[in-house]
């Protein structure tokens, strides 16, 4: 297990090194920073001291090498719009997207699962049927469009919940702010919260009807039953515990997916995470940001995926760390 | 030869004749195709959508990019009102007055166009890189499918937002170069999952006795690839296609609405969405319900024929 983690640990670091190369050259070499940052009236010299205090000057392997050595020791780089160091103003905006995430992902798994195991008991039943004709048109939406649509309804036309922002009663709790502790702040993430996990619900209750649907036909439900153990008792102990591998990997997996399209809520709703804070980035070309940005979401997908494996050995006892490809 | 003797081999070649009819595999997977009512459903939506986005400039009302037959004056007509022309705008208008019944058919045109486009080169890329991987194997196989693995794990719409960040142009960017990028983007982000699906589905036929044969004939090894495996991998194919295709232009969408997609000049439907985005507080739904709708049509009914076919073309699943 040690070993495996230790090994796991070197290659995340090396697709790290990687990215931070791919990414680093791409935002260098395509885009002026300058056209920007630089005021219209601004004269030849001034432009120059810019330009130099930037470091924008230096050929490639100097700037990259000076990025690499700074984002060893924590920095990646001032905003050229904040003016501020970028790594604590993308973390500070991380607990808000988290907040939504998770929000997301619990809606996913309380309403998927079920609705999986039902269809994947009875396969043929027009319910089950209906379940995945509706899982097909979750799949099939457009987040951002539903988002508007969710704004539309329950904020325009209905006005119960607020299209925007995560509300203002934020309390701290060890030192993270979340806005999940006040009636105000549930109303505030509901709306995002749906709009993000109708996808990941989806993707959920197929998977649970397709490991249902493989599990009952298994020799110890067979034998569960035999018993006469009461179906509540062969469904909740024997069923859900199969299924769960298989989902657990996935949901492990696709939380990175939902920090990544949060991009889509947290624009619509105006959601102060790093999603928004991407886009506005993007659009004003400030390339230290974009690049702590994605050095900070890698690394969260290396960790998810380490995560993911040691959850595997431990819901199923059959799987060996070792035997898993690192 | 007996009576009863010849009366059943009759009967044979008759149903030999009858199985023959019934049993070409493309009939068969038709016929188990139709056997579900919503499949047939997306069928005809993908159809009807294809239909519209052919003929569209032949049917649209009014031509919404032709500046002199669009008025300001018609800007946010409600659903049903006549436009200054005569013309009744039955889905209303937007907020530069074009009649929405009309930029709907165009946008519908780009996202199909962009969606398939990047389909069909990414599944050229794909292909061939997954079938070098599947039939060289070794090393080749090994450096592919790492980059494959690799972007894999990463989801599609971040890649894209990426690609599209860092090449990001400038407002005076033409058109036509803003559509070029968006469908390299799609082409990147889809790539691999060709590969992918090929080469899974290569690794277990080239073990098969066909395979053998051709290679003991001394047949080149593009004869081999193209006219041997390539054929009998081709189902998975179509269903990964098909899938891509849908999430394509979702992704097209989305990206769009993003503000890093087509230009204002291109609108796609996406486009039309997120210029409508602007009046959805002011209760005018119509810009972003329609266009939204004609998408959800669209994507839903590949994503409906893809679910079928899933089904159909499983070796697995067949009676």
């Amino acid at each position: 297990m040690t070993v495996f983690i230790i090994r796991r640990l070197m290659q995340a670091a090396l697709v790290v090194l990687v990215m931070s190369f791919l990414v680093f050259s791409g935002v260098f070499l395509v885009g002026d920073p300058t056209e920007i940052l630089v005021a219209d009236d601004a004269d030849q010299a001034e432009r120059a001291a810019i330009i130099e205090s930037l470091g924008l000057d230096k050929p490639f392997h100097v700037q990259y090498l000076r990025f690499l050595t700074k984002a060893a020791q924590g920095n990646l780089g001032d905003s050229f719009v904040f003016n501020e160091p970028a790594l604590p103003l993308i973390l500070d905006r991380l607990p808000a997207t988290m907040e939504l995430a998770v929000a997301a992902l619990l809606i996913a798994v309380v309403f998927g699962i079920p609705l999986g195991v039902i269809a994947g008991l009875k396969p043929e039943a027009a319910y089950s049927k209906v379940i995945m004709s509706g899982s097909i048109l979750g799949f099939s939406l457009p987040t951002f469009w539903v988002g508007i649509m969710l704004i539309l309804l329950f904020s325009v036309q209905l006005g119960w919940l607020p299209s925007t922002g995560r509300g203002d009663e934020i309390t701290y709790v060890l030192g993270f702010p979340t806005s999940l502790l006040t009636l105000d702040g549930w109303s505030h993430v509901l709306l995002p919260a749906v709009n993000l996990a109708l996808f990941k619900l989806s993707a959920v209750t197929r998977l649970s009807r397709a490991g249902t649907r493989e599990v009952v036909h298994q020799d110890y439900v067979k034998f569960a039953r035999a018993k006469g153990l009461t179906d509540q008792r062969v469904i909740f102990v024997h069923v859900l515990k199969n299924i769960l591998i298989p989902v657990v990997t996935v949901l492990g997996l696709e939380f990175g997916g939902l920090v990544a399209f949060s991009v889509v809520t947290e624009t619509i709703f105006a959601w102060p995470g790093i999603g928004k804070l991407l886009i506005d980035s993007i659009g004003l070309l400030d390339r230290p940001v974009i690049v702590a940005y994605l050095m900070i979401i890698v690394l969260l997908f290396v960790f998810l995926n380490l995560l993911v494996d040691i959850c595997y050995s431990l819901l199923d006892p059959r799987v060996r760390l070792q035997d898993i490809k690192a | 030869m007996t009576a009863i003797q010849e009366e059943a081999a009759v009967e044979t070649t008759v149903a030999t004749k009858k199985d023959a009819a019934v049993q070409s595999p493309f009939r068969r997977i038709l016929s188990d195709y139709m056997e579900s009512p919503v499949a047939v459903i997306g069928a005809i939506g993908v159809i009807l959508v294809i239909f519209v986005a052919v003929i569209g400039p032949f049917i649209a009302p009014t031509d919404p990019y032709d500046l002199a037959s669009v008025s300001f004056m018609d800007n946010l007509l409600a659903p049903g009102e006549a436009m200054a022309n005569g013309t009744v705008a039955w889905l209303g208008t937007d907020g530069a007055g074009r009649d929405l019944v009309s930029a709907m058919i165009y946008g519908l045109r780009i996202s199909l166009g962009v969606g398939v486009g990047s389909g069909v080169i990414a599944l050229l890329i794909g292909c061939t890189l997954g079938m070098i991987a599947a039939y060289f194997g070794g090393r080749t196989d090994m450096i592919i499918m790492r980059v494959v693995d690799m972007q894999l794990s990463f989801p599609a719409i971040l890649v894209a937002l990426i690609l599209l960040a860092v090449v990001k142009g400038g407002p005076n960017e033409p058109g036509y170069f803003a559509v070029f990028k968006i469908i390299a983007a799609l082409v990147v982000v889809q790539w691999a999952y060709y590969a992918r699906t090929i080469r899974g589905s290569a690794l277990v036929e080239r073990r098969k006795e066909y395979v053998e044969a051709a290679n003991c004939l001394a047949l080149s090894n593009t004869r081999v690839v193209f006219r041997h495996l390539l054929p009998n991998c081709i189902a998975p194919i179509i269903v990964v296609g098909t899938m891509q295709t849908a999430h394509a232009i979702s992704l097209e969408a989305t990206l769009s609405f993003l503000g890093l997609g087509l230009p204002q000049t291109e609108p796609s439907l996406g486009k039309l969405i997120s210029n409508g985005f602007d009046y959805v507080m002011s209760g005018k739904y119509w810009i972003t319900v329609f266009p939204g709708l004609a998408l959800l049509m669209m994507i839903m009914s590949i994503n409906l024929v893809g679910d079928r076919l899933r089904d159909v073309l499983n070796p697995r699943l067949q009676k």
